[in-house]
């Protein structure tokens, strides 16, 4: 996992599966990124690695998206494949793809 | 205290072995065996936790007998250390294959008499304590499981005396305890149900599961309750409890609630797959293609209601991603393959719902098995089907 800023806009690039194993790791790395938020507007995630996804990665998604919200950040999901837009249309938050 | 037993056809042999081991360790009581036959009679008879074993005597031979022991479920775990005058490495490598875990070769070496044969006991002696200690725990999670398990199953909806619809159902939890949940209630007119799956599985969602339930029956109490209240009522109790906590959600899950009424279903869906609708009229199976957010995971949450007109004889399936899933991100459409199988069975899924539960529950295993995998989440169906 790495990220790379542009301006105001973090784009989180995801380079392993989104699966329970690795979630843990994730949220250690993402609470890394966002200390300093007082230069951001955007918070991309980028899910063009991402082949495997699980429950537990689904929840790993939304509480980024609560948390950088919350923060009164925008939030978005990036280059995710069709089936992973496919999930993210079952839980409604379509609205999150670009 | 362990007890050691040495195998050899010369008495000189075991007097030798006893005597290095007893100038070396200590709290060891020691039994003697001439052939394999008393080997097998001594095992039967005493807990044994070592055996040295020659493999060249009489009646039957240190082959045979690591053959026996280790074929056997009640001797598999003892260890056993070759020492034999076969110096070969065919012997050696086919001893060790059979399960030896040590192999010496007569005579020994001064070094083996002072150092390596001691400490090779010590620590077999040692592997085998916590090989017991592990059995013996998984003897106990075992049970523990078979307990919760017999709780889940306490826990499904029984079916007796059901006015307005007949219902049949599949429970397949994957470690003995499992983290889907279904629940079939007739409250006066109305028949509520409801199919969830909480992220993860096991004891922890299995603790979570009984909650939901609990929760769902008491919602139920309410007046005038709707399927998205209900579900956004249990969203907001959850995530109170124990949804603000970081990064963390110990309970989400999905969870689709419909509600039966003069012949119309009323739903609201939270992410699971989508469930099938059988119409008898028109002998046809569609998917009802709505969604919504997991439960638990966002206060305050709305989900959307819709309703569907339905008739005697008009079925409903609900079903949980275990039932497809595999883990791969393209599992996620594979409900599209549920539809599918649905149109197949249609036929079965009208005249004997507990026998098409049973057809696509089977059907999905043998898919996951040609795929050389199997149900890795907990399975669980539902079928209800309006009453004639």
């Amino acid at each position: 996992m790495y990220n790379e800023i542009i301006e105001d806009r973090m784009t989180i690039y995801l380079e392993d599966d989104l699966i329970a194993p690795n979630v843990k790791g994730f949220n250690t790395s993402v609470s890394d990124y966002l200390l300093d938020l007082d230069v951001l507007d955007e918070v991309v995630l980028n899910l063009g690695s991402v082949e495997n996804i699980d429950s537990i990665g689904v929840t790993f998604v939304i509480g980024l998206y609560k948390s950088v919200t919350n923060d009164g950040l925008g939030f978005a999901i990036s280059d995710a494949s069709d089936n992973v837009r496919q999930l993210f249309k079952l839980m409604k938050l379509e609205d999150l793809l670009e | 205290m362990y007890n050691i037993l040495i195998a050899d056809d010369v008495a000189m042999n075991r007097m030798l072995i006893r005597s290095i081991l007893k100038s070396k360790l200590d709290n060891i009581t020691y039994f003697e065996a001439e052939d394999g036959e008393v080997v097998i009679e001594t095992v039967k008879t005493h807990s044994i936790d070592l055996i040295i074993l020659d493999l060249i005597m009489p009646v039957k031979d240190g082959f045979e007998t690591l053959q026996y022991l280790k074929s056997h479920s009640l001797y598999h775990h003892i260890p056993v250390i070759v020492n034999s005058a076969l110096s070969e490495i065919t012997s050696i490598e086919k001893t060790l294959e059979m399960g030896a875990i040590e192999y010496f070769t007569k005579p020994f070496s001064p070094d083996d008499i002072e150092i390596i044969l001691p400490l090779k006991v010590k620590n077999a002696l040692r592997l085998h304590d916590q090989n017991k200690e592990i059995e013996r725990l998984n003897i106990e999670l075992n049970q523990e499981l078979k307990n919760a398990n017999e709780f889940a199953r306490f826990m499904l909806p029984v079916k007796s005396s059901f006015r307005k619809v007949d219902f049949e159902l599949h429970y397949h939890p994957s470690l003995g305890i499992g983290g889907d949940f279904i629940d079939c209630v007739e409250i006066g007119d109305k028949v509520w149900f409801m199919v969830a799956d909480i992220t993860g599985h096991g004891i922890a969602a299995g603790m979570a599961s009984s909650m939901i339930k609990i929760l769902f029956r008491m919602t139920l109490e309410s007046p005038d309750m709707s399927p998205s209240e209900l579900l956004a009522s249990i969203n907001n109790r959850i995530f109170n409890i124990f949804g603000d906590n970081d990064n963390s959600n110990f309970i989400v899950f999905t969870s689709f609630v419909g509600c039966i009424e003069k012949c119309q279903l009323t739903y609201s869906n939270a992410a699971q797959p989508y469930p099938i609708i059988y119409k008898k009229s028109t002998d046809e199976v569609f998917a009802i293609e709505n969604g919504g957010m997991l439960v638990g995971m966002i206060e305050n949450m709305k989900y959307d209601e819709y309703t569907i007109p339905l008739e005697a004889g008009d079925g409903i399936f609900v079903y949980t991603d275990g039932l497809f899933s595999t883990g791969k991100s393209s599992d996620y459409t594979h409900w599209t393959l549920v539809k599918e199988s649905c149109g197949e069975l249609k036929s079965i899924m009208k005249d004997d719902p507990k026998k098409f539960l049973e057809n696509i529950f089977w059907k999905f295993s043998f898919l996951h098995k040609t795929a050389g995998s199997d149900f890795t989440d907990d399975v669980a169906l539902l079928y209800l089907s309006l009453r004639e």
